[in-house]
């Protein structure tokens, strides 16, 4: 789990609150697709700006749980869209979709160990 | 402490309230610059925290947006960046961000930070209500000073006597609300009549209290032996006590030393109505100027020290002998001295060649246009000493 997340961050920065680790996951899963789905409208409009600006949200978001391999794939295609660059703009897309499936089921995991 | 939280992505701003609300602080949250916006156009909200990048108005505009506002309160404003704006920090910081923090935050680098900001708006909130307190102390001794330069004002003479074959006229203006000048006209009896102009060292409240004490002891009163004039009881009688033994007493009365070394000059006259003979003392003062009828301009001889310097003084009495259609000016040097934007002096030479120049109007129109001529001469229309004059006019009626 710790290559998705670093639980022990993740658990120090809210404090053991799982209430809250539950009400950001939630937001997470309702947020994340929309963004994500942003993203690839960008792509499909050749249009870098709503690309890159949706991927600085994702980042922001996927920051917030210590995931570091989400956060760098949302920095990448971020940087990609800032530059302008289009080449590898759609694997590097679609790592961060996976990368978010991959945390969001992570999260999803982490959240079972409480309630368990 | 009421904190407003931009950012666009709802778990970092919910995280961030989250944090800012357990360490005790009041959140306002923000989806994005314009919401903040409105927020901040109707509240005043200490600390702002920012996100840079969001939809409608970023953090950047916002940023400007908060420091062109004529707020009465500083408002601390940290920035939220992620590493890819790094570079660009120095362009939030000159926009008037105050501080920055990096995304994904730590929660003791966020409390860290926030704790400076509180800081400075503390200092900032003391400053402020020491400002208060200081604005209101300063309007309380303004409110302090205008009643006691009222109070001052009302000691100059109000209606000048009416003396057969003779012309009163005066003008006075303070540099500061108090003065260090006065002057007076006493009417002794029918035939004599007093004038002088002192100018006491310094200006502000301790020169003007003497030049009050000056006024209030410079008194004659029927029946009561005063400075100026002796009272016998037997025989109910007044006698005008010589102005060189009034400014001897004066001398004796108001040494420099005893008066936190504040001294005065004072030229002081009795005219004998009837005789047309004026008895004068100048002490450390302008000579008295006599302007004739046909032109003839003479200073006064006469000159002694100033009232205060050294005790047992023995001041020299002058008499000149007045003829009708003569003017005599006693004044302050605040008048030769006025100095204009070049530090140039009026002198001596601009106030006789006006006097001479105003010799065929009324005495008081002409001393009403050397005063407008002081005024133009001096820096914003203000002279930096106090300026008065006192004049007399023998007429035939």
């Amino acid at each position: 789990m710790n290559d998705i997340i670093n639980k022990e961050e993740l658990l120090g920065e809210l404090d053991g609150d799982w209430e809250f680790l539950e009400e950001s996951v939630e937001m997470l899963m309702e947020d994340a697709p929309n963004l994500l789905a942003e993203i690839k409208n960008g792509l499909a409009g050749n249009d870098t700006e709503m690309i890159w600006k949706n991927a600085h949200s994702v980042k922001s978001m996927v920051g917030n749980f210590s995931a570091k391999r989400a956060f760098d794939a949302a920095y990448h295609v971020e940087g990609l869209g800032r530059k302008g660059v289009a080449g590898e703009m759609d694997i590097a897309i679609a790592s961060l979709e996976s990368e978010v499936d991959l945390l969001i089921e992570a999260l999803t995991d982490l959240l079972k160990t409480k309630q368990s | 402490m009421k904190i407003l939280v931009v950012e666009d992505e709802r778990i970092t701003r919910r995280s961030i309230q989250r944090h800012l609300e357990k360490w005790g602080h009041e959140v306002i949250t923000a989806e994005d610059g314009m919401v903040a916006w409105s927020i901040l156009k109707e509240q005043d909200i200490p600390v702002v925290i920012t996100d840079w990048v969001m939809p409608r108005m970023d953090g950047l505009v916002l940023v400007r947006k908060i420091r062109s506002k004529n707020n009465d309160h500083y408002t601390y404003i940290i920035l939220l960046t992620s590493k890819s704006e790094k570079v660009d920090i120095v362009e939030g910081m000159e926009a008037g961000a105050d501080d920055f923090l990096s995304k994904p935050f730590d929660q003791n680098e966020l409390h860290v930070r926030l704790r400076a900001g509180i800081r400075i708006i503390e200092l900032e909130q003391n400053l402020e209500q020491r400002n208060r307190e200081i604005l209101a102390a300063n309007t309380r001794m303004k409110n302090d000073l205008d009643a006691a330069a009222t109070l001052q004002q009302s000691l100059l003479p109000t209606s000048l006597p009416k003396i057969a074959c003779l012309n009163v006229a005066w003008a006075y203006h303070p540099c500061d609300e108090l003065a260090g000048d006065i002057l007076n006209v006493i009417p002794f009896d029918e035939q004599h009549i007093g004038v002088y102009v002192a100018d006491v060292s310094g200006h502000g409240v301790p020169a003007a209290l003497l030049s009050v004490t000056i006024n209030k002891i410079m008194d004659a009163e029927k029946g009561r032996t005063t400075l100026l004039m002796n009272h016998d009881a037997e025989k109910d009688e007044e006698k005008i006590i010589a102005p060189a033994e009034v400014i001897a007493k004066l001398n004796d009365q108001f040494q420099m030393e005893k008066f936190n070394h504040r001294y005065f000059t004072i030229c002081y006259g009795v005219l004998n109505t009837a005789t047309l003979e004026f008895q004068y003392v100048p002490a450390g003062h302008p000579p008295i100027i006599k302007l004739s009828k046909d032109g003839a301009l003479e200073q006064l001889p006469g000159r002694n020290v100033a009232v205060g310097w050294f005790p047992g003084t023995v001041y020299e009495q002058h008499v000149v002998q007045l003829k009708i259609g003569d003017r005599l000016y006693l004044y302050s040097d605040g008048i030769p001295e006025a100095m204009n934007d070049d530090l140039e002096l009026f002198t001596d030479n601009r106030l006789l060649k006006l006097l001479l120049k105003t010799r065929k109007e009324s005495l008081e129109q002409g001393i009403t246009k050397l005063i407008h001529a002081i005024l133009k001469w001096s820096p914003s229309g203000q002279p930096k000493d106090d300026v008065s004059i006192l004049a007399i006019e023998i007429t035939n009626t």
